[in-house]
């Protein structure tokens, strides 16, 4: 017989892999979740700008897929490299969302906002700098949220989500204490991507740490 | 894609290993520049140009200094292995030679060793790439090193256990690398630092595996 | 259009094999029809999990001929590779191993079924029975 140690400790797997919340899968997007409070989008058709300005790992991707999710559009994602991917203008519609659009030329990103509050689009947008003044200019009302670091009761829920699709049914499974957190709160600074990687080294510590000595046959 | 590849051209008993020193990833990098300076320098201006290499080398002077002094008296290090891929839970010899550039005395002289399994993965989002490593394990050991007619060395035994990291794993993005950091210390000595890699294989040693079954 | 996969061992060696049965029951009466499966694949495969994009590779595999009415009762022999990555438990990765038996059917979903394996290091058969690294316990190693 196999000894599997996730199994041993209640976990089908690694509540905090990198597949656990890929944003490309929407059932299990959604299903790990953790809800920070921010307002819905307004409704496609607005005329509006919603920005999430925020740093790497703060989630803003993460809630710009959560809206997509229950409102349908389009999604657009402005990448690092190729660089010619940047001159791609994202599309135009009722409702649009995109990501990392600071990474738009400045006149690829001046053109699209004017082609899409002349059709009174709604977008819904993840950047690292504040658009605002571009957005308005072109005729855009803007909506601003931050996504600052993550406290600790938002930190305990992102844990209890994952650990909640995790879990093998019906068993006890590994738990995150308090003290643990909030050492992992103070090393990530609040920042949940890095949160995540720490984490999952210490679910595999914990797993580990109920090993039985290795049995002969 | 092969997991890991055994060290090519290593004789039947005893392996010698280089370093992975950052001096020498420098040194090419700054000849690549030399070359960019010369088929471009034109552009520039004979004195652009000498100032930027004078900026570049006290740089370097300043942040290398002991590597920088190290490398004009010292040749580069070598590593003896009694067999190469290491085995999990052996313990293993390790020669640690150094020639000096022109006679020295060496009389007090103290090798300083770092073992350590260093998991390293990657993901992809969107386009970018993300890089994350982690040392699961680590093991310190240190021993006196002696004189030699053309420099010192030491031996050291390091232990690749078995009860953490894993055999050395080279995946699209997943690692497992085993790294050997030694540095020396004492009067006249180096005092720079280099890295060697193991490779660890998929192989228990036959006593680990003779004390595991015998309990 | 059942299959059944039975393995003599669950732990294999690198260098080793995986050995074992492979049965499937005839779908077809033999006489007057031919079964639409064409062929049993077995495959020993390995992927990871982790904080890393998942690697997978199907590292030895079979393909064992159906009678015509699409039965089959055959032993297997997978080799395991000599070189790993043998079955891990790492703090950012895991390495795993499973075997596949999947039957190629003609114009329909292949039924398929999996079992969960170790790869161990050599001379690990009898130590391990969980993936790699071994328990610590220091009382043993005095």
């Amino acid at each position: 017989m196999i000894v599997d140690r996730y199994r041993a400790a209640g976990l089908r797997t690694n509540p905090f892999t990198i597949e656990a919340a890929d944003p490309a899968d929407p059932d299990r997007a959604a299903a790990v979740f953790v809800d920070r409070g921010l307002p819905e989008p307004p409704p496609p058709g607005s005329t509006t700008l919603v920005q999430l300005i925020g740093d790497k790992g703060a989630g803003k991707s993460t809630h710009v897929r959560h809206w997509q999710r229950r409102v349908e559009g389009p999604y657009h994602y402005v990448p690092r490299v190729p660089i010619r991917g940047r001159f791609v203008r994202p599309p135009v519609g009722p409702i649009v969302y995109a990501d990392e659009i600071d990474r738009l030329p400045a006149h690829v990103r001046r053109s699209w906002f004017r082609a899409s509050a002349a059709v009174s689009s709604t977008i819904v947008a993840g950047t690292h700098r504040d658009l605002s003044g571009s957005a308005r200019r072109a005729g855009l009302r803007v909506v601003t949220h931050h996504l600052g670091p993550a406290d600790h009761a938002t930190l305990r829920r992102f844990v209890d989500a994952r650990l909640d699709v995790a879990r093998c049914s019906h068993t006890a499974c590994t738990s995150i204490g308090d003290h643990e957190l909030a050492e992992i709160l103070l090393e990530s600074a609040g920042n949940l991507r890095t949160a995540e990687g720490l984490l999952h080294a210490l679910v595999a510590d914990h797993v580990h740490a109920l090993d039985e000595p290795a049995v002969r046959r | 894609m092969s997991p890991y590849e055994p060290p090519v051209d290593a004789p039947a008993s005893t392996v010698v290993r280089q370093p992975r020193g950052k001096l020498r990833r420098f040194a090419w990098i700054g000849g690549v520049a030399a070359l960019a300076l010369v088929l471009f320098g034109r552009a520039l201006g004979a004195g652009v140009i000498v100032l930027i290499v004078a900026l570049a080398a006290g740089a370097v002077t300043l942040f290398f200094r002991d590597s920088v002094a190290a490398a004009l008296r010292w040749h580069p290090p070598v590593i003896e292995l009694g067999e190469t891929p290491q085995r999990l839970g052996s313990t293993a010899r390790i020669g640690y030679r150094r020639k000096a550039r022109r006679p020295v005395d060496v009389s007090e002289c103290n090798v300083e060793c770092r073992l350590y399994c260093e998991e390293e993965v990657t993901y992809t989002r969107g386009t970018d790439t993300v890089t994350d490593k982690k040392t699961i394990y680590e093991e310190r050991t240190s021993s006196a090193g002696q004189g030699t007619p053309d420099g010192f060395a030491a031996d050291l035994a390091i232990h690749i256990t078995a009860n953490a990291g894993g055999p050395t794993i080279a995946l699209a993005h997943n690692e497992v690398h085993w790294y050997l950091e030694i540095t020396v210390r004492g009067a006249r000595l180096p005092r720079d630092k280099h890295s060697f890699e193991l490779f660890v294989g998929p192989v228990l040693d036959p006593g680990l595996r003779a004390r595991v079954q015998d309990t | 259009m059942t299959i059944a996969l039975d393995l003599d061992h669950v732990v294999a060696e690198c260098g080793g094999h995986f050995t074992g049965r492979v049965s499937r029951q005839a779908d077809a009466d033999g006489v007057s029809s031919t079964s639409r499966a064409r062929a049993v694949r077995l495959v020993l495969r390995y992927r990871t999990e982790g904080r890393g994009d998942t690697d997978r590779q199907d590292v030895s595999n079979l393909e064992l001929e159906l009678e015509p009415h699409g039965g089959l009762n055959t032993a297997f022999s997978l080799p395991v590779p000599p070189n790993g990555p043998v079955s891990y438990d790492g703090r950012m990765l895991r390495v795993l191993y499973e075997i596949e038996a999947r039957v190629d059917v003609k114009l329909a979903r292949d039924p398929k079924i999996e079992r969960p394996v170790l790869v161990v290091p050599v001379g690990g058969l009898g130590v391990y029975d969980r993936p790699h690294p071994l328990p610590f316990d220091p009382s043993r190693f005095r």
